[in-house]
């Protein structure tokens, strides 16, 4: 019995999805939302007695194998980084009447989802695990029934979504064809990859086929012409766990295939990586510079944030990883943040044009304020988040040298262009005034969680900002845990 | 002691700052009471630590954190070191920013800007706390840019009048050329002596004990020193970065009593008392400081003798004093520089603060228009004759003992070295002009009869006026006693032991002065100069050697001339690199823009030959690019 106590955190989870149903047949929704909350709060604080972060208090075994998952400190962050993006979003749809009991079991099965992608030792449960968030996804994008921007985002989010898991579940069958097993703790922790003839074309058609399709749920170019569609049509808290959520997954997922692949197969994958990361950062920060829509220009901020964290992919150093680790960390917490705040204007009846930012901080100072502050931390502005991790990651890739270094400056000359659309936003919201007509602010309730969840979220972007020593310092520490074959 | 409490000492200003700063304009004249309340916990915190160092006069811990540390590179840390110097100098902080608070209750009763006054001058005491606190020079730089801001902000308070915020910009920018060799300093500081701890001061202190310095790196060192004590020029507004100290003035009287006289000014002989460890390997520098300071205490006295205007005849004044301090430092004695700042501190915030309740009275800052005030106000007349009388080193006054000191430990050095000898001569003369410039205000003001002012309004200041007055005057008296302090004199390494022909000569020198003062100034103002050197004289003076003049036109011709150029190469060949980069990432934006038109099938064309793309790098491109591979 006690050997299944290691699923507690995904038992509760989905067992929140489960009473999430019920709940929704008893139409009580604030119950839903608040079950499911406590319950990933109180998963989350088991994680990070595991993690060590709060100090053990349930002493499990921190790491190792159990046939089909495998446990380490590396998926136990990425599950805190899952639970904290999903219970700030549930959060935010507490204030909304249209969010009723179903959704959250679906994002509660999403979340589900993700947390086995963290935990999975093995290719099946990896693709299970990418399936099960992908699915409730699909789902979550056109939730919003009547709203035709969100069912056709939903579509096209389907069917791009089949076809790259399709691709990914291609590309893992040529993988183990090659090498023989399934298991990707015995590829990644056992030198597995080493056994393998370098200049095996198949094993580099079966990489291929990973890198398209995960390349569609981390959104990088080529691969990225989704998901400013799907994040503008989806209802903006489901825009804020796909950004945050599902693009962190994608990270996950290709961590755990790739990352000891990289070091055996270098020169190779490592040149595609840095490739596609200037590809991926620059198509998404040049693009982002013409968007009227606030939640398209997130989105290609998002791509473009794709971009930096691939460098952490091609640089592959531990210092590199942990940079790579701390930039999704730092892009989850500002993208969830930013697309909270657009869905909270909203019920000011702030629309979703750039042009209808103008003068919010003369009504809504503190909304402004929080977006300011999240727009300037991911464009790196010190002393936020945003600089410290994009600082570090940059580092390394300068650290290890040679052509690295291009990539470091490729980051560091695109952070200079997407200053220019983030700060456009302040400017808008500090300097203009409002356009005539707009901001009418409706009679509502104060959307009070929405405020605690924005709250917490600059909360934690200001002060890893100013001290940012112990998580630098703990990223750098799972990073040379996992990667222990070297 | 728990050291931690003294972390809230900046904690509580901060908390005043952000709670005026967000609910001032309704808070109204309340502001200033959550102010002084959030002052005074501070104050009592620092008293705190002021007794408990004395106990323990050995007393230093370094408290830190790491705040970022790069795995090849240095490690950046927060934090406090308290020991003797901390404890004194947060003491005066404190008490003169709690006075200056509550004197500001009366003083700026009913300006229209009074939230903004209070939440500058907390976050001034806030920052102002943490620069003393510093126990890194990275850190204490990071708060010397924000007293600087602070500085800047309350000069300009008033910045519809165009001279305050043209002298704003001035302190602004004269400072900057200071904070640009501090930054110089401690970039070369960092790079040689790579202790574990960047700029932490005592790890600085016991690298330079333990290492031995071959001659090239004593050069680097005393360019490193050099650079620093540039920094503390410009803050401590020594020659020839002194010009923005008098025109500081235009802020609020309070403003010059606390920042331009008491506390910021001070930061520089601060931060090279925090430096002597490392001066003692490099004379050069020390020399240099004791040049210049013993120059700018003469030089700054000199044009204190004629300035009309009561505010900037004390600016100069505490240009001249900070010379003295300098002067110390560089003779060798932090303990005599850190006792004179002590003293000065607190006649010289009495001075600007009398000075402000004439200046409350009578609606006018110009010494000519003033005069017969002492039997209007008498509290504010005598308090500003004891801070005159400790200014000019009369016994039994603090101001005495402290400049004795100086002097003494001056001529002690100059008995082996010359150039030490010419300093003190100097600085025998300087007590002469001090005397002389201060009793002349004094006169000015309150003797002889009203020239021009309105003296029927004119009444003694409100009682949180003269309060402060009393108090700075009990210290500006009585503040010498701490000498009688084992535990004090221990932390400065001084002793209250007095040299009767230096003390003579001081004394005699400064009552020269009174009397000569007394003489040309106690009927009114004397009649113009009729000797055409005296008239020659009084006009360089008067124009201040010119230095506005030559500094204004070296920046019109030489700076500007060569920011034109910069201004050129930055307008069309930086610029026109980035516009062109800018303008290529619109137009590239809009030309992408289109591709896909939303349409699924596109997107999944584009999904399937960016597979294709990725094969043909991994198969073909990447083994090519290096050789081998596949």
């Amino acid at each position: 019995m006690t050997a299944y106590l290691v699923y507690t955190p995904e038992i509760l989870i989905m067992i929140s999805a489960l009473l999430a149903l019920l709940f929704d047949v008893l139409d009580s929704k604030k119950l839903a939302g608040g079950i499911a909350i406590i319950l990933n709060l109180v998963a989350l604080v088991i994680i990070l007695g595991w993690s060590g972060i709060t100090g053990s208090i349930l002493s499990l075994p921190q790491s190792g194998g159990h046939g089909l998952f495998y446990f380490s400190l590396f998926g136990y962050m990425f599950q805190i980084i899952f639970i904290i993006v999903t219970v700030s979003v549930e959060l935010t749809t507490l204030d909304f009447s249209e969010y009723n009991g179903i959704f959250y079991a679906l994002i509660e099965f999403a979340l589900t989802g993700m947390m086995i992608v963290a935990i999975s030792g093995d290719m099946v449960i990896l693709i299970l695990g990418l399936e099960l968030a992908g699915i409730s996804t699909y789902i979550l994008t056109g939730y919003i029934r009547k709203s035709e921007l969100s069912v056709e985002a939903a579509m096209k989010y389907y069917i791009i979504g089949s076809i790259s898991s399709s691709l990914t579940i291609f590309g893992l069958s040529i993988l183990y064809g090659v090498t023989g097993t399934t298991s990707l703790w015995l590829l990644n922790l056992h030198a597995g990859y080493s056994y393998i003839p370098k200049n095996n074309p198949l094993l580099y058609l079966g990489f291929s086929f990973i890198i398209a399709g995960l390349g569609f749920k981390i959104a990088m170019a080529p691969f990225h012409m989704w998901a400013p569609d799907v994040y503008q049509g989806a209802p903006s808290p489901v825009s804020a766990f796909l950004a945050a959520g599902s693009k962190t997954m994608g990270f996950m997922a290709m961590f755990i295939i790739f990352l000891s692949a990289i070091f055996y197969f270098a020169p190779n994958l490592s040149l595609l990586f840095g490739f596609f990361a200037i590809l991926t950062m620059t198509t998404g920060n040049i693009l982002a510079i013409k968007q009227r829509n606030i939640k398209r220009m997130l989105a290609y901020s998002s791509i473009a944030n794709a971009g930096y964290i691939l460098i952490a992919f091609s640089v592959d150093t531990p210092l590199a990883v942990a940079g790579g680790m701390f930039q999704i960390f730092s892009h989850a917490i500002m993208k969830v943040g930013a697309f909270i705040v657009v869905a909270v204007v909203s019920v000011f009846g702030v629309g979703e044009s750039i042009t209808d930012y103008k003068g919010l901080a003369k009504e809504h100072s503190l909304l402004a304020l929080s977006f300011a502050i999240m727009l300037l931390s991911l464009a790196g502005v010190p002393p936020l988040m945003g600089f410290m991790s994009k600082f570090v990651l940059f580092s390394g890739a300068v650290q290890a040298g040679g052509w690295y270094i291009l990539l470091a400056i490729a980051g560091v000359l695109n952070s200079a262009l997407s200053l220019y659309y983030y700060a456009r936003i302040v400017k808008y919201m500090y300097i203009d005034n409002p356009e005539p007509g707009k901001h009418k602010n409706k009679k509502i309730s104060m959307p009070i969680y929405s405020y605690i969840s924005i709250f917490v979220l600059v909360v934690i972007i200001v002060a890893v900002g100013i001290y940012p020593s112990p998580i630098i310092g703990y990223f750098i520490h799972i990073a040379s845990q996992y990667m222990v074959w070297r | 002691m728990d050291t931690l409490l003294f972390v809230l000492i900046p904690v509580f200003p901060i908390i005043a700052f952000l709670v005026i700063a967000f609910l001032g304009n309704s808070m109204k004249e309340s502001g200033g009471y959550v102010a002084l309340v959030m002052e005074l916990i501070s104050f009592i915190i620092s008293i705190y630590m002021f007794v408990g160092v004395l106990t323990v006069p050995s007393y230093s811990v370094d408290k830190y954190m790491i705040w970022f540390s790069l795995s090849h590179g240095p490690t950046f840390e927060i934090g406090m070191l308290i020991d003797g110097f901390t404890a004194i100098m947060i003491f005066i902080v404190n008490l003169v920013g709690f006075l200056v608070i509550l004197y500001s209750l009366g003083y700026m009763h009913a300006d229209p800007g009074l939230a903004r006054y209070y939440a500058e001058i907390s976050l001034f005491i806030a920052v102002m706390n943490g620069l003393v606190l510093s126990d890194n020079l990275f850190e204490l730089f990071i708060f010397w840019e924000l007293v600087g801001l602070c500085s800047y902000l309350l000069i300009g308070f008033w910045y519809r009048k165009p001279e305050a915020a043209k002298a704003a910009k001035k302190a602004f920018l004269v400072t900057r050329v200071g904070d640009v060799m501090l930054l110089f300093g401690m970039i070369i500081l960092l790079y040689q002596s790579h202790t574990p701890l960047a700029l932490n001061f005592n790890q600085l202190y016991s690298w330079a004990a333990t290492s031995k310095f071959s001659s090239a790196e004593l050069t680097t060192l005393t360019a490193a020193t050099f650079l620093v004590f540039g920094g503390a020029m410009g803050k401590s507004a020594q020659f020839p970065l002194h010009v923005w100290l008098p025109d500081a003035m235009e802020g609020p009287t309070t403003v010059s009593a606390l920042i331009h006289a008491a506390t910021m000014v001070k930061a520089g002989v601060f931060l090279i008392v925090r430096m002597m460890p490392l001066l003692q390997y490099t004379p050069a520098t020390e020399l240099i400081i004791a040049v210049i300071g013993g120059f700018t205490a003469f030089f700054a006295a000199t044009m204190g003798l004629v300035a009309p205007d009561i505010k900037r005849v004390l600016a100069y004044s505490t240009i001249s004093q900070l010379g003295y301090m300098f002067l110390a430092l560089g003779a060798g004695s932090a303990g005599a520089a850190m006792y004179h700042l002590m003293s000065h501190a607190f006649f010289k915030a009495l001075l600007f603060l009398a000075a402000g309740s004439v200046i409350h009275a009578v609606n006018t800052q110009d010494l000519h228009k003033m005069g017969g005030l002492f039997t209007k106000m008498k509290i504010t007349a005598v308090t500003m004759l004891i801070g005159g009388l400790s200014l000019s080193g009369i016994p039994p006054f603090s101001g005495f003992f402290s400049k004795d000191l100086i002097l003494d430990v001056v001529l002690q050095k100059g008995l082996n070295n010359p150039v030490y000898m010419v300093l003190y001569i100097l600085a025998v003369l300087t007590v002469l002009l001090t005397a002389f410039y201060m009793f002349r205000l004094w006169f000015l003001a309150f003797m002889g009869k009203p020239r021009g002012y309105d003296e029927k309004h004119v009444h003694e200041s409100p009682g949180v006026m003269v309060v402060p007055l009393i108090i700075l005057a009990i210290f500006a008296t009585f503040s010498w006693m701490f000498l009688l302090l084992p535990s004090f004199s221990q932390i400065l390494g001084i002793s209250l032991s007095l040299n009767i022909p230096t003390m003579l000569i001081g004394v005699s020198l400064g009552l020269v002065g009174i009397y000569v003062s007394y003489m040309l100034y106690s009927a009114g103002i004397p009649k113009k100069f009729t000797s055409v050197v005296m008239k020659q004289i009084h006009n360089i003076l008067y124009r201040k050697y010119w230095f506005d003049e030559v500094y204004g036109a070296f920046s019109i011709y030489i700076i500007y001339g060569f920011a034109k150029l910069v201004s050129m190469f930055d307008k069309y060949i930086i610029d026109g690199v980035i516009d062109g980069i800018a303008a290529g990432g619109v137009m590239l934006s809009s030309s992408l823009y289109p591709i896909g038109k939303g349409l699924v099938k596109n997107y999944v064309t584009l999904i399937i030959s960016g597979l294709i793309i990725t094969f043909i790098l991994l198969i073909y491109v990447s083994p090519f690019l290096y050789g081998g591979g596949i």
